[in-house]
């Protein structure tokens, strides 16, 4: 295998055996790279990720949970976070939420040969079981459908939102399908950013294309809704060409093959507050959503509409 | 002495390897505190960023990278905060490193871009110039290539700096020690980081307009920004000498004497302002 | 008067124009002395700088109307270029107003 076909692996190693020994047989197959210092290895990831990173428990604690933090903030399904670990580190590794976020864990005492095996079982793994959209890297819709049947019976109210974009085919038709992905990334990242950091308590699913669905508590949906157009609304004129941005619409061929005035891209989002008791199943949800939605996508630029009926 | 033209290769072939750049510490420090205080907005943090041009760089290039699909377009500091949130930009900030030795003569490096930047957004929105936010940050970045010499060139650097003691104007000296000039060094690094084109033909052509392509008004634009702060002493001057003119500036776009005089009259309260800034980073240095 | 960070202001400290939050709102009107509650309350509101009445800091950085000019020609000295004299010139009348009007705040 070429260098340039091999996988990249990042190592945060202690400078000793057996380790040494581990980095030999790792770079019969692997792109390896060594990290000491763990603000190289955390710019390293930011900048240029690798698929796999071996790291050593007992070393910089801080480190590793930001390294953790980077993983679950960009949802890096696809990148393998293995611990490696000694009898001590076995008891201390109680945080269910770093084994959520672990793909495998390693022992000092493993063989070189097992290290290698087990990666490479970890990185195909990785790749099979891919529920998430290819795109973002957010939960498809195996996770969505169980996340809102959890939703139905929650205690406390939630909302389910609905996201999509307006005039996001003619986008596509008129700018490319590149500009079109490059869109969902940063409205999915806008979503992640904006919902994640109001709360940990909460969902967001990519269904595919420019879909997508969160569950969030109730009482913060419409500031969500709102926090989000308004990031959208900054940070869509990189989006679009100056003529586009100047003029305040685009003129392309409607479905008759009229050449129309069609305003810009907007976000459109169908807020729909459930509580235990309120729906019998998901599909419901979905049916208030859609009737919502009609509604929604008929005002003018980004809007959100929360659904008020019992 | 070298063949400029091998060592132009050996500098891009660094300038490609280049992991990070340092910044001054108490940016960092501040930038932190201000982080960890929940009462701070996003628009204070954006502000501070937009102070210090390697943290607006690092903030750029993350937000135009693979994580967010290369799009080439995020050109100002309060759209990449949109897309990376408070908890990227804290991994980004203690992923920073500062400089280790740093004196006083350095800082105003810091001073001239934030003047520059200044400068350029004035002239932006009178000239009615789309996005005069991009056009500042173009301003804020266009010595960046004078960065890289400090940290990855030190003792050319410090070659350079003689030889223009010595009467040989800065570009001058740049092309004999370097074979490259820092507005084509600091254009490179934001080509291979991804920057946005305007931004880098900005920066690239801020002292020859022959190097400005599509974007020629903001190029002419930035070339007067950076005179003009000059011109009025605000931070760095290299050894008290002005750049010279480049006439191609005064075709592509015009500015008339009391167009000029507002402008200056609309800089000196910023600059103000912005000394207070920058004495405190000074103070802290010490 | 003079234009000062928040964190240069004092308690006691006069108001010499209306002091605005990061939004444009005024808090506050001008004449007002500064108390310390008002102080906390201009912090929280992210207000950036004010204006107040004298010049109650000395900042050592500031320079009188001839160190400026004196710099403006030195930096100018090897200058024959006729846009940039005339800026010179620009800069020249630019300063003296500021000096002129007695305002500190630039």
């Amino acid at each position: 295998m070429s260098n340039k076909e091999k996988q990249e692996i990042f190592l945060f190693l202690p400078r000793r055996k057996p380790y040494t020994e581990w980095v030999k047989i790792l770079k019969e197959d692997f792109k390896v790279k060594r990290f000491y210092k763990p603000k190289d290895l955390l710019s390293s990831i930011l900048f240029s990720p690798p698929q796999a990173i071996i790291y050593h428990f007992q070393l910089e604690r801080r480190a590793f949970e930001t390294l953790l933090q980077l993983k679950k903030n960009f949802n890096l399904v696809s990148l393998a976070i293995i611990l490696v670990l000694d009898e001590k580190g076995l008891e201390e590794l109680s945080d269910e939420q770093i084994l959520q976020l672990l793909d495998d864990i390693l022992f000092t005492t493993s063989t070189p040969l097992e290290i290698k095996l087990r990666l490479k079982i970890c990185l195909y793994r990785l790749t099979r079981i891919s529920d998430n959209n290819p795109l973002t890297g957010l939960p498809g819709n195996v996770s969505i459908m169980l996340a809102m049947t959890k939703a139905l019976e929650s205690e406390e109210p939630l909302a389910v939102g609905y996201v999509d974009l307006d005039n996001f085919k003619i986008y596509n038709d008129l700018y490319g399908f590149s500009a079109g992905d490059e869109v969902i990334k940063n409205l999915a990242r806008i979503l992640q950013t904006t919902i994640f950091e109001k709360t940990a308590n909460a969902f967001l699913g990519h269904i595919g294309g420019d879909d997508f669905v969160f569950i969030v508590p109730l009482s913060m949906a419409e500031e969500i809704c709102k926090d989000v157009i308004q990031k959208f609304n900054i940070l869509l004129p990189a989006f679009l060409d100056e003529e586009d941005l100047k003029r305040g619409y685009f003129i392309a061929k409607d479905r008759q093959g009229v050449l129309r005035e069609i305003p810009l891209l907007s976000v459109s989002i169908a807020l729909v507050p459930v509580v235990k008791g309120k729906f019998k199943h998901v599909g419901e949800v979905s049916e208030r959503a859609a009737q919502v939605k009609s509604v929604v996508k008929k005002l003018p630029g980004s809007n959100y509409f929360i659904d008020r009926r019992a | 002495m070298a063949d400029p033209l091998e060592k132009r290769k050996e500098v891009k072939k660094k300038i490609r390897k280049l992991e990070g750049l340092p910044t001054l510490p108490p940016v960092v420090r501040k930038l932190n505190a201000l982080i960890e205080d929940e009462r701070s907005s996003l628009c204070q943090i954006a502000e501070l960023i937009e102070k210090d041009q390697v943290i607006t760089t690092k903030v750029l290039r993350l937000a135009n990278s693979a994580f967010y699909g290369f799009p080439r377009k995020v050109a100002t500091v309060q759209q990449a905060m949109m897309l990376l949130g408070i908890n990227v930009l804290k991994i980004l900030i203690i992923t920073s490193s500062i400089f280790e030795i740093i004196s006083k003569e350095d800082v105003k490096l810091w001073e001239h871009s934030i003047g520059v930047a200044a400068c350029a957004k004035i002239i932006a929105e009178m000239k009615e110039i789309s996005d005069p936010q991009e056009i500042a940050t173009a301003g804020l970045l266009h010595d960046l290539g004078k960065i890289i010499q400090l940290i990855a060139f030190r003792e050319d650097y410090e070659e350079v700096r003689r030889r223009i003691q010595g009467g040989v104007p800065l570009l001058k000296a740049e092309l004999e020690v370097f074979g490259i000039d820092h507005a084509e060094m600091g254009a490179f690094l934001m080509y291979q980081w991804n920057l946005p084109d305007r931004l880098i033909e900005m920066v690239n052509s801020h002292h020859d307009l022959s190097r400005a392509k599509k974007f020629k008004k903001e190029c002419a634009l930035l070339h007067y920004a950076d005179l003009f702060v000059q011109a009025r002493g605000y931070g760095e001057t290299t050894y008290h000498r002005l750049p010279p003119l480049d006439q191609r500036a005064l075709s592509i776009l015009k500015l008339t004497p009391s167009e000029i005089k507002e402008i200056f009259l609309k800089l000196e309260p910023r600059l103000y302002e912005l000394k207070f800034f920058t004495e405190e980073l000074k103070k802290e240095l010490d | 008067m003079q234009r000062l960070p928040l964190s240069y202001i004092r308690p006691g400290m006069k108001t010499f124009e209306e002091v605005v939050d990061a939004q444009g709102r005024v808090l506050c009107g001008k004449g007002v002395e500064i108390s310390e509650t008002m102080l906390q309350k201009f912090h929280e509101l992210g207000v950036s700088y004010i204006t107040v009445e004298g010049a109650p800091v000395k900042l050592p950085w500031e320079k009188t109307l001839e160190e400026e000019l004196e710099l403006l020609e030195k930096r100018f000295s090897n200058v024959d270029d006729e846009f940039l004299l005339n800026v010179k010139e620009i800069i020249k009348e630019v300063l003296t107003m500021k000096y002129s009007t007695g305002a500190k705040n630039g």
